[in-house]
């Protein structure tokens, strides 16, 4: 139910069940779970390794479909879009960090930032806004470095920067801070929080890092697929 | 911000090609050189055979494609033509030319004491020389009695020019002067060549071996040969009719199959370039599997990671294929010079073959490239991204 402080869920997920089926085994990596996100929300997902973290964020992000339960999207079932309209909803509204950034190699920062609308035939406004993120998240210096030419902490900016680059309602990090230093752990959170206040960008982010966790508005504890706590 | 980025970006899928093909220069340089073999190896085949059988075409039709020739049967009572058998044939075959001539031997007193032999050969008239051989040095008199025209050849091996004097008899005739007023040019007409040519009137029996039917073009003298069998020789052969058309189509033919056998064998070269092309492209998309599934996870379709890796094995193609024509192009060139002596005779067949070898050098790269383009749209991409 929607209340005057609580808007309406971008994203809500029931009964979520996701199981993968190897050789003649399943693994059931999402067991019944529920969970919503709203618009600014900032939330944290914790738990062991192979608790099935990934997998929420992948559902999150419409890259994946659960094997039973729904996720809804603006009250619409998730698995009832085809692959194309999966595709473009995900170009519209979502945008993903992943672990190990995925930058392309043999292209500049400013490239990688404008990768997702590199098929816009808008060249113009992709590049002020991919130098505009760039700088944002200070790398204004950086445009045109290569990835191996960059920390692991600007790396990461680079790869935020690229997530932003469509406006995205829904920021997607799949642990964002894991091995970087605590400035640059803050200068992201900050990020974030910036996003959040000026265009009510969700954010769900999984960490293994307290210090993420409690900065967050709300903490997912995964332990064996399922929630707790 | 620079032009080349603004028009880059209206077509975004081929600068994305380049980048990526320009990545593993290497890699892609080989495959497109496979192309470019397959690519020469069909356009200098197949555009050099085009050349070499329009050379040939071109000298027989030279030496009288166009000609119908007429011998006396072996059905016939008389070993030669009267006038009245080529009245006959001349009502049978309309307005068009007849050239009657017969070849004899004569004896060339070139001395007093010497005489050699030389072939003779008798033609009506001055206008009818004209017709069947092409007069290179001289004037042919409008009343032709006196004068001979000789062959090049026989001028230049006997060091004659115009003005000299042939003293010339046949058979047991008494010795006649001829002065020579013309030289033919090489090569003289093909079949009933001869040395030197002398008037009709000159002959006292007005008999002729062979006949000529001139026509304009190589089908109407196919057309003219039969309608001179089927008016000649219904039942018995009163006629000898040869044209050249139907050799040339012979010809043509072997020709044509000889050069599909060989542009066949380029085009399996071309084939097996597809392989080297599907090969590489199966390694980028390996190689780059984690981040053709960051490009779906950020909402490329599956069509538009089809349409980039399809144009990088089209970019591969089209450059092996660019350069496999401009390095079969002097080849070319050097066949059309040596078949048709001008190097930019491209014969239309020819360019038909250029042509042809570009867009299959190209068509076989797509293909190659389709599957690795499907298999690479169709990875989910949380199976590519999973570590
Ligand atoms: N594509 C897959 N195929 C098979 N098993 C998988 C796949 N993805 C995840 N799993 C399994 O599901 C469980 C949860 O994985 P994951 O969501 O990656 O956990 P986490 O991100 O919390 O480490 C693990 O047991 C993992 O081995
Ligand atoms: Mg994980």
């Amino acid at each position: 139910m929607a209340t005057a402080d609580e808007p309406e869920p971008i994203l809500r997920g029931q009964d979520v069940v996701r199981e993968y089926r190897t050789g003649g085994q399943t693994v059931r990596a999402l067991d019944g779970v529920d969970f919503a996100i709203r618009p600014a929300e900032f939330v944290a997902v914790v738990g062991p390794s192979g608790s099935g973290k990934s997998t929420l964020l992948n559902l999150l992000g419409l890259l994946d479909v659960p094997t039973s339960g729904r996720v809804e999207l603006g009250g619409e079932d998730v698995s009832t879009f085809d692959q194309g309209r999966r595709t473009r909803t995900r170009k519209r509204d979502v945008g993903f960090i992943f672990q190990s950034y995925y930058l392309i190699p043999t292209l500049t920062a400013l490239e990688n930032v404008e990768v997702p609308r590199l098929l816009d035939r808008t060249p113009v406004e992709t590049r002020e806004r991919a130098t505009e993120l760039l700088e944002r998240v200070g790398l204004g210096d950086r445009l045109d470095h290569a990835p191996d030419e960059l920390s692991g902490g600007q790396k990461q900016r680079v790869a935020t920067a690229r997530a932003l680059i469509n406006d995205p309602n829904l920021l997607l990090a799949d642990e964002p801070t894991g091995n970087l230093d605590r400035d640059t752990g803050d200068s992201i959170l900050d990020l974030f929080d910036d996003l959040r206040t000026e265009q009510d960008v969700a954010v769900v982010t999984v960490t293994h890092d307290e210090y993420v966790a409690d900065a967050a508005d709300r903490v997912v504890r995964l332990i064996d697929g399922e929630v707790r706590g | 911000m620079s032009l080349r980025h603004r028009l880059g970006g209206s077509v975004p899928v081929l600068v994305a090609a380049v980048r990526n093909v320009s990545r593993a220069k290497l890699r892609s340089a080989l495959a497109a050189a496979a192309i470019l073999i397959g690519v020469v190896s069909i356009a200098v085949v197949g555009a050099g055979g085009e050349a070499f059988k329009s050379g040939q075409l071109q000298r027989v039709e030279s030496q009288g494609a166009t000609n119908v020739y007429v011998f006396p049967g072996p059905d016939r009572e008389r070993e030669y033509f009267t006038r009245e058998d080529l009245a006959e044939i001349q009502e049978t075959v309309g307005t068009t030319g007849v050239v009657a001539t017969t070849t004899r031997d004569g004896q060339w007193h070139r001395r007093s004491d010497r005489s050699e032999q030389v072939s003779l050969n008798y033609v009506e008239s001055a206008a009818a020389l004209r017709a069947i051989t092409p007069v290179a040095r001289g004037e042919l008199p409008s009343t032709w009695r006196r004068q001979a025209v000789v062959s090049a050849r026989f001028a230049s091996d006997h060091g004659l020019a115009t003005g000299d004097r042939l003293r010339i008899s046949t058979g047991d005739e008494s010795v006649q002067t001829y002065r020579v007023v013309a030289v033919l040019s090489e090569p003289t007409g093909g079949v009933g060549s001869a040395e030197v040519y002398l008037p009709a009137r000159a002959l006292d029996d007005r008999q002729y071996d062979r006949a000529r039917v001139l026509t304009g073009s190589a089908d109407e003298a196919e057309l003219t040969a039969a309608l001179l069998r089927e008016e000649f020789n219904e039942r018995r052969d009163r006629l000898l009719v040869f044209e050249l058309t139907s050799l040339l189509r012979l010809f043509t033919q072997v020709v044509n199959g000889i050069n599909t056998f060989l542009v066949g064998i380029g085009a399996i070269s071309l084939v097996v370039a597809g392989v080297a092309i599907a090969n590489t492209m199966l390694m980028a998309v390996i190689r780059r599997r984690e981040e053709i599934g960051v490009l779906r996870a950020v909402g490329y379709s599956r069509g538009a990671v089809v349409r980039i890796l399809l144009a990088e094995a089209g970019l591969i193609g089209a450059a092996g294929a660019t350069a496999g024509v401009v390095l079969a192009l002097p080849a070319v060139m050097v066949a059309n010079a040596a078949f048709l002596g001008d190097p930019l005779a491209f014969t239309p067949g020819a360019v038909g073959y250029l042509a042809a070898a570009f867009a299959f050098g190209v068509g076989i790269s797509l293909l190659a490239g389709a599957y690795p383009a499907w298999r690479a749209a169709n990875e989910r991409p949380v199976d590519a991204l999973r570590g």
